[in-house]
């Protein structure tokens, strides 16, 4: 079981420096939400993690492994997976060619199976695999990015932005989804606009201001906090 | 006297090194006094052509020709204008066939270099991009280019040396009239260009005089490699002859290779430009039989002197057009000894008046008042050639 | 006097210029396809490839179908490394990149011409002699060029649809940062890409070399119709490429027999100005371009 340690990550887009020395750190089996308005840098910190980003200067650790200066290759050997913002399937190939490719460095054996557990567990993709990605519905891309994750068999499982854009039942099929995700040990980091849904859902949570960590403490700790509760909860 | 000892006292070193270049001068002028019945001059004469790209093979022909007269001159002593001895020193700049870069070459030729003779261009473009330059500063032009508008009365120091298909035209169809009796129909195929249009322009009357129905005339874009399909359109109209034109070696290869590969049974033609070596390598067995306008013969002893003497020289294979800027080149500076002068307007009414001019391949004239309005075309002599089992054969030798 | 023979004839003229085209901008929209970069060098790669067929089959005795495989292997490779050294240092940077290519295309042209000089060369053709009928000549090295064609257009198809080459090439055409969040080596691919259409265009010039003339000027032409024929079919579209050069070909083959050399590059223009007017982004262009 692998623990995910960052530790005063900085990463800048040539002159802005996204990230000022960003620290936090997700235990197995959790789900951790950071949560932040517009820009706070909240993507920025899961793509750096999935190797997309170079790092300027800190450590990304996972179990006994260093991510920080790894290509997302090697990041995703390592065992962490990635849903990005606004899903990016490849809209010109099918469910089922989308989700093979989340296997893209597996064997052809392990991505089978792999696909069959990833069918038991959306059969809305299993009636539309030959269907061409860029026609399906806001939920139904959401799951197969979900999905497509899911086939390189990750212990560690980024989310970005997964309810943006979608209706409440679809975003509550989604929260059933990461739960399920946590009971088979995989954890998960969300990253969310909507701050009371994921607060709801997390063991740990972290509140991001313009590129460093504000706040920490549990999903239930940080739906109590008035700050929070003003700030990003309407309140 | 003592402040003079003083004085050399305080300059001390600088004083000697002066002394040292006072004496310098005495000695270096001193050869001068000896000369003073002979000076040694260089007489730039200038160049233009393409040197690079697509017509570099006729640019490079054309310089060879003038470099190596000036070899020859040079030589033989240099020319004598009165106690000056001459060297010639050529200039050469590249127009890469175009007008702008050809106006550019002259304007520094004239300005800079300070040239009063230029040789070239090479193609009708570059020839009327540079004509109010060298109009306006009096620069005697001996040039190559096919337009028609390239001569006329108020371009009193523009001279053409290459012959054009109006000069070469008519006595060459003759010929091959009388060779193909059974021949009566021809189709012109030719590039979309002003080169292109001139050339037809003057095969066309030559062809009706001698009998034969010009029943196509099909024009192309420079840069065309399939033409198929234009062929397919002039063979529907089954002529006995087909001419080539002022296409370029390379296509007319291609042309003929084609035609022949669509089941084309008549005669090949070429009037215009030289170079069939690179057709004949091309089209292979499909040339056999092609009448062409040669601008030498190649056997011919002096001429195989010269043409081996180039390709020594420069590594690559004489083209045709040469032989014009060698011989004219020659005829210029013989002209300069003759007439004793080195000054554009004594140069130029000795070319008008110039009865004829014994070159390397027989007699040369000026001509053309009737085509042009003024006799700035020089004559050549030149050979219709024919291809026999891939092999070039002078047929005839045609002089003025 | 236009015939059904003359018809026939301006039809197999048509699917032979055609096969050439589709050829030449094959490999041209697959680079634009994957790393969006107009590859201004593309004729010259072309040039290339037809230059070392000539070389293996003129001073080393090769025969003509091993020269052309072996002459798609090392202009693919060398394209590889071009992409590796030319492009991928400016990533991202279209604009540089473009200039990169156009800067390549005049490097290259001016060494092979120094290298190879100016002059014609000829390479002699695999097949000699003309299938004739009553109807129509079809020269059996064109007919060889419109087999070959297809064979070509055949691999290429099972490569892209059934290869995991061919599936990561088709995943970072449409998004290479999703592409790359699976694992896939982008980087590599960028340089698969561009090999492979350098390959193709090297293959297009040693089929075509042999029925036209061979210098070292001869990508100018090839680029100018591989541009046309992409743009006309869809930047990226492979399907597009097929349908845009045989409908160049067919079309400029019509008018030229119809009506002369000239006036068929007219109407050439005048149809691609029409197909652009009704379909802006080409035929078969993807929605999003």
């Amino acid at each position: 079981m692998s623990r995910l340690e960052v530790r005063d990550l900085h990463v800048a887009y040539g002159k802005v420096r996204a990230l000022r020395g960003v620290s936090m750190s997700v235990d197995p089996r959790h789900i951790v939400s950071i949560v932040g308005a517009n820009g706070a840098g909240k993507s920025t910190l899961l793509k750096s993690i999935m190797g997309l980003l170079p790092v300027g200067a800190g450590e990304i650790r996972f179990g006994d492994l260093r991510l920080d200066g790894a290509s997302a290759p090697d990041v995703i050997r390592a065992g962490v997976a990635i849903s990005p913002e606004g899903r990016r399937l490849f809209p010109d190939m099918d469910v089922e060619e989308n989700l093979a490719l989340g296997a893209y460095q597996r064997s052809r054996g392990e991505a089978a199976r792999t696909l069959e557990s990833v069918y038991e567990w959306f059969p809305v993709l299993a009636e539309r695999r030959r269907q061409r990605a860029g026609s399906l519905s806001g939920g139904q891309q959401q799951m197969v990015a979900i999905g497509r994750a899911l086939m390189s068999s990750p212990k560690l499982l980024l989310l970005d932005e997964p309810s943006l854009g979608l209706s409440p039942l679809i975003v509550r099929d989604i929260v059933r989804i990461i739960r399920r995700i946590q009971e088979k040990g995989i954890s998960v980091v969300l990253v969310e606009q909507n701050a009371r849904l994921a607060l709801r859902m997390s063991d740990r949570a972290y509140v991001m201001q313009t590129g460093v960590i504000t706040m920490s403490g549990t999903g239930a700790e940080l739906l109590d906090d008035v700050e929070v509760q003003r700030a990003y909860l309407g309140a | 006297m003592s402040c003079l000892g003083g004085l050399r006292a305080k300059l001390g070193s600088a004083w000697k090194a002066g002394v040292a270049l006072a004496a310098l001068v005495v000695v270096a002028g001193a050869p001068n006094a000896t000369y003073a019945q002979g000076k040694k001059a260089e007489l730039k004469v200038g160049f233009i052509a393409a040197l690079s790209g697509p017509g570099m093979s006729w640019g490079m022909g054309m310089l060879g020709g003038l470099e190596l007269a000036a070899e020859d001159v040079n030589k033989a002593g240099g020319v004598v204008v009165g106690d000056t001895t001459y060297t010639i020193k050529v200039i050469a700049y590249d127009d890469k066939y175009a007008g702008p870069p050809a106006a550019q070459a002259a304007q520094r030729l004239v300005s800079q270099d300070e040239v009063k003779v230029i040789f070239g261009p090479l193609g009708s473009v570059s020839m009327l991009a540079i004509a109010d330059t060298t109009e306006s500063n009096k620069v005697l032009v001996l040039s190559n280019s096919y337009t028609m508008k390239a001569l006329s009365k108020d371009k009193p120091y523009t001279f053409r040396l290459t012959p054009t298909t109006a000069e070469n035209s008519d006595p060459m169809v003759a010929f091959i009239a009388k060779d193909l009796p059974d021949a009566k129909t021809v189709a012109i195929i030719s590039p979309n260009d002003e080169s292109g249009k001139e050339v037809q322009s003057h095969s066309e009357p030559a062809y009706q005089k001698y009998g034969l129905k010009v029943i196509s005339k099909e024009f192309y874009e420079r840069g065309t490699q399939d033409f198929v399909p234009v062929l397919t359109r002039i063979m529907a109209q089954n002529p006995a002859i087909l001419d080539l034109d002022g296409s370029t070696p390379v296509d007319s290869g291609v042309i003929m290779k084609q035609a022949r590969q669509i089941g084309f049974k008549g005669k090949f033609v070429k009037v215009g430009g030289p170079g069939v070596a690179d057709s004949i390598k091309i089209a292979g067995p499909a040339a056999e039989d092609l009448y062409y306008y040669s601008p030498w013969n190649p056997e011919e002893p002096k001429t195989k002197a010269l043409t081996d003497r180039f390709e020594a020289k420069y590594k690559i294979p004489m083209n045709g057009l040469g032989i014009f800027f060698y011989e004219g080149a020659h005829m210029l500076f013989a002209t300069m000894k003759q007439t004793k002068s080195v000054d554009t307007d004594v140069l130029r009414k000795a070319l008008e008046s110039q009865k004829e001019y014994m070159g390397l391949q027989g007699r040369y004239v000026w001509g053309g008042a009737k085509a042009y309005g003024i006799n700035h075309q020089w004559i050549a002599p030149f050979f219709v050639g024919q291809v026999r089992k891939g092999a070039e054969v002078m047929r005839t030798k045609i002089e003025p | 006097m236009i015939t059904t023979s003359t018809i026939a004839q301006i039809l197999v003229n048509g699917l032979t210029s055609g096969a050439f085209y589709v050829l030449m901008a094959l490999g041209f929209t697959l680079i634009f396809g994957i790393l969006r970069l107009v590859n201004f060098a593309h004729g010259e790669f072309y040039m290339l490839g037809a230059f070392v067929v000539y070389h293996l089959t003129t001073q080393l005795g090769l025969d003509y179908f091993s020269a052309v495989a072996l002459s798609a292997l090392v202009i693919g490779l060398a394209g590889m490394m071009v992409e590796k050294t030319v492009f991928a240092p400016l990533r991202g940077r279209e604009l540089s990149m473009l200039m990169s290519a156009l800067g390549l295309q005049i490097a290259i042209q001016g060494v092979m011409a120094v290298v190879e000089g100016v002059d014609g060369f000829s390479i002699p053709s695999p097949v000699s002699g003309v299938y004739r009928s009553s109807w129509l000549a079809f020269p059996y090295e064109r007919l060889l060029v419109v087999g070959l064609t297809i064979v070509v257009l055949a691999g290429f198809y099972l490569l892209i649809k059934h290869s995991t080459l061919g599936k990561s090439l088709r995943a970072v055409a449409q998004d290479g940062e999703a592409a790359l969040m699976q694992g896939i080596p982008v980087n590599r691919v960028y340089a698969i890409a561009f090999g492979l259409g350098a390959a193709l265009a090297a293959i297009a010039g040693g089929l075509i070399a042999p029925i036209f003339s061979l210098h070292v000027y001869m990508g100018q032409a090839a680029l100018l119709k591989a541009f046309i024929v992409v743009i006309l079919g869809g930047l990226g579209s492979i399907p597009g490429a097929v349908v845009g050069g045989l409908l160049l070909g067919v079309a400029e083959s019509a008018f030229a027999t119809l009506f002369g050399g000239l006036t068929a590059e007219m109407l050439g223009f005048l149809l691609i100005m029409g197909v652009l007017l009704w379909k802006p982004t080409g035929i078969l262009a993807r929605a999003d371009g």
